[in-house]
């Protein structure tokens, strides 16, 4: 295995909500099995995918993440029986939301991940990446916004008397 | 000091004057509604930064939504950063700027109110000084003018002012007729502006005609209350109690939008904006109408009903500011009248008062 | 119209059915109308109903107030169509009893959307955009209702009503994004179009939590962009399309806007219609297998 490592002028940070019994195990999985994915993401294990609140996701659009990934359990599979589909009728809600907004939705990625599907783990993070990086700096939530008093900071020269 | 006139069509320039001297220039701007947006938008009037004169609405319209308040007082603004480094904590300083600022067409009750805000942040009796606000006042030339078509909400006469009286203000413009407006020079300050206005100054104003062209527009205003027995009664405790606050103030849904669209109301709140280690130290606008505002760590609320929190928020107009700070708390501007979503009316509380006191 | 609600608030107050009446009343200048609550028989004269009458007065039922601390066993309620669906809603929600209000039930011909606007007469130029093409003018669920109640076939989807809904749309992401950054710049979060909203149930709100602190209080970008959409998420299925969030904005910022489209989304989705059954689940505690997934990969 082991991929080319190439150096970009963009790395974009990716956050990852994912459920604990599948997306999490399946990524556990490619870890385990020496599987090589683009390290720009980060990962954060909830025990499902029910219970990621879209505030996490505003959140991490707040704290400067250039994308989002939302990730459980396929369909039927939830070990809460019915989590992941109420995670889905959220999620439909809330990227309409965000495109009534005019923030751009191509940053969010729902994936249905099981404990088995350590490949497409990788394939799924590893093209979000791409996607990502492609985007560029996510310039709605530009530093204005994740940092509303970064200007503050700077010592202006230019002293008006 | 001195009076001038200039013509009505010249506002535009006098704005694109001051732009070109460097100075950052706030002025009203309607953002008028678009016919294909349907029923439910309005018109909105707002004071906002211009960088040249087109398109302003100086002396047009009534009130913007905002006041001057939030070019003196920030809507927020961080007081300093830190970061932790372990135990440590370091504090970094923030830099604000203070460019200096002229605010045109400001009203006379927005004019009025800025001597009530100073009073609270430069208080010199109490030897404390907010440095935020005063450098921005000390900054800040204001140019009010008159008013020429005060709407029924407007009470400005019920507490001594009038839509043409110049307290607050360091140029005054007042329209005399026809394309003519009449031009007081107030204070230094405002002197500054008219020198670089010069070229648009014509001769000297006619105090008689500015005296009645403000006359009648007073005569224009239809909510009169009286404003003098306010104080007297709400200084007997005993009326502390009345059925009268909870009879007018139950329909109050406690949302704040008069304390934040008021001119002279000021309280703010504090908080830690943390992200990781770091983080800022903010200041932002707050409101008594909250329930939180008063809530106790212990989980008691001393203004546990909302009718309570109004009843803060009329004393604290009538009683004291006056007592406290020696200026008046309202500047009958009307704003909270207008924007309030259940009609909750100051003037009613006012009226009520007046005929309590009576009698 | 009016006389006969009077007579019948009269009437339950006397006999002490009910222990208010919440209602509307003239305001302090004549464009305005105000909530009333009549507790004595000899005030229900005060009641009036005309297309002032914009309030949405099932706010005052909704606990998170205070006015249901005062010990009313029954309150009765003067409702437009749109209303008793917010009053519906609320006891879809279990935030109510239906035997806890006596609806009075009044025929509307649709409000003002500002009282500004109201110039003695109701037309297209200011009559409100969620009063076109309402199908509770004559309103669902009553308890009295003054005159015939026809039959209305109210089985139609919803449709947004508000032009600006879909001239937004029409838009490209960036325009939309700099129309609400612009109109957002003007936000001082005083929080209006939470505290008038008849469904913001939360005793207390998210925005109010600080440990931990998921919305910034301060009204930067940060914290006002984060404070509009937790509110519009928070309702989305729930609103039943009052408007007053955009009524009580005291810097007219058109809040609706967001619940309008969610509403729609909802109903493209999942046929829902909120504020028209008890029975029925809202769209977000249930699912179906087969619901939409076409963006998940």
């Amino acid at each position: 295995m082991g991929k080319k490592i190439e150096r970009h002028a963009f790395e974009p940070k990716i956050m990852a909500f994912v459920c604990k019994w599948c997306t999490y195990s399946g990524a556990d999985l490619a870890g385990t099995s020496r599987m090589d994915y683009s390290p720009n993401v980060r990962m954060v294990r909830l025990p499902c995918s029910g219970r990621i609140d879209p505030q996490f996701m505003i959140k991490a659009f707040e704290q400067g993440a250039d994308g989002v990934v939302v990730s459980g359990c396929h369909p039927g599979d939830c070990h809460y029986n019915e989590g992941n589909y109420y995670a889905r009728r959220r999620n439909t809600a809330f990227r309409e939301l965000m495109d009534f907004n005019g923030i751009d939705i191509e940053r969010i990625e729902f994936s249905w991940i099981s404990a088995a599907e350590a490949i497409k783990w990788t394939e799924v993070i590893d093209n979000f990446t791409d996607k990502v990086r492609e985007l560029g700096p996510h310039a709605q939530y530009s530093d204005d916004v994740v940092d509303p008093y970064a200007e503050f900071l700077v010592q202006k020269d230019r002293e008006t008397a | 000091m001195r009076t001038a006139t200039i013509q009505k069509s010249d506002l535009g320039k006098a704005i694109d004057l001051l732009v070109q001297a460097d100075l950052r220039v706030i002025a009203p701007r309607l953002q008028p509604r678009l016919e294909e947006d349907g029923p439910d938008a309005i018109d909105v009037l707002t004071l906002v930064e211009v960088k040249s004169g087109e398109n302003h609405q100086v002396g047009e319209g009534l009130l913007p939504l905002n006041g001057v308040k939030e070019f003196l007082f920030a809507k927020h603004e961080p007081l300093f950063a830190y970061e932790k480094r372990g135990k440590k904590i370091d504090i970094i300083p923030v830099h604000h700027e203070y460019p200096r600022t002229v605010i045109v067409g400001v009203r006379p009750c927005d004019a009025a109110s800025i001597a009530s805000l100073n009073a609270v942040f430069s208080d010199a009796n109490a030897g404390f000084e907010d440095p935020f606000f005063t450098r921005r006042r000390e900054r800040t030339t204001i140019v009010t003018y008159s008013c020429t078509a005060p709407d029924a909400s407007c009470f400005c006469t019920s507490v001594d002012l009038a839509p043409d009286s110049s307290r607050g203000s360091d140029l005054h413009f007042t329209e005399i007729g026809g394309d003519l407006i009449h031009v007081e020079v107030l204070t230094e300050a405002g002197e500054a502006i008219a020198n670089l206005l010069e070229s648009l100054l014509e001769g000297e104003g006619d105090q008689q005609q500015r005296e009645k062209a403000g006359a009648a527009v007073k005569e224009k205003l239809t909510r009169i209350r009286d404003a003098a027995p306010i104080k007297d009664w709400l200084d007997n405790l005993d009326n502390f109690d009345d059925e009268m606050w909870e009879r007018l103030g139950e329909k109050c849904i406690g949302c704040g939008s008069c304390t934040f669209l008021c001119p002279t109301c000021h309280c703010f709140d504090i908080v830690d904006e943390n992200k990781g280690s770091k983080g800022y130290r903010v200041k932002f606008w707050d409101s008594c109408q909250f329930d939180h505002f008063t809530l106790h760590a212990s989980g008691h609320n001393p203004r546990d009903w909302q009718y309570k929190r109004y009843r803060n928020r009329f004393n604290c107009k009538f009683k004291i500011y006056p007592e406290k700070f020696e200026q008046q708390g309202c500047v009958g501007c009307g704003r909270c009248i207008r924007g309030c979503p259940v009609n909750l009316d100051i003037t009613e509380y006012m009226a009520e008062v007046a005929a309590k006191a009576a009698g | 119209m009016i006389e006969q609600i009077r007579n019948q608030a009269r009437q339950l107050l006397e006999n002490g059915e009910v222990d208010v009446v919440i209602g509307y009343a003239e305001g302090s200048d004549p464009t305005r109308t105000t909530p009333v609550f009549v507790r004595k028989p000899e005030d229900v004269d005060r009641l009036i109903y005309d297309a002032r009458c914009i309030n949405s007065l099932p706010l005052y039922l909704n606990k998170r107030h205070e006015y249901t601390k005062k010990g009313w066993k029954k309150t009765g309620i003067i409702g437009k169509g749109c209303d008793i669906r917010a009053i519906t809603q609320l006891i879809a929600e279990n935030q109510l009893r239906r035997d806890e209000v006596y609806i009075l039930g009044v025929p509307c011909e649709g409000v003002v959307s500002h009282f500004e606007k109201w110039d003695g007469s109701l037309h297209d130029g200011n009559r409100a955009s969620k009063c076109t093409d309402c199908d509770v003018m004559i309103p669902l669920d009553t308890d009295f209702f003054p005159g015939e109640k026809p039959e209305v076939d109210r089985s139609g989807p919803y449709k947004v009503t508000s032009p600006k809904v879909a001239n937004l749309m029409g838009m490209e992401n960036d325009q939309r994004f700099a129309f609400w950054r612009d109109d957002f710049d003007r936000c001082f979060k005083c929080y209006a179009c939470r505290e008038v909203c008849p469904h913001c149930s939360c005793n207390v709100c998210i925005t109010d939590e600080t440990t931990p602190s998921w919305i910034d209080p301060a009204a930067h970008k940060k914290g006002v962009f984060s404070w509009h959409l937790t509110r519009a998420m928070h309702l989305v299925g729930r609103c039943t399309g009052c408007g007053e969030c955009t009524r009580a904005c005291p810097m007219d910022i058109q809040v609706d806007l967001f619940n309008q489209r969610m509403k729609e989304i909802v109903q493209e989705n999942y046929g829902y219609k909120s504020g028209y059954s008890l029975e029925e689940k809202h769209p977000l505690i249930t699912y179906k297998v087969d619901d939409r997934e076409d963006f998940i990969k």
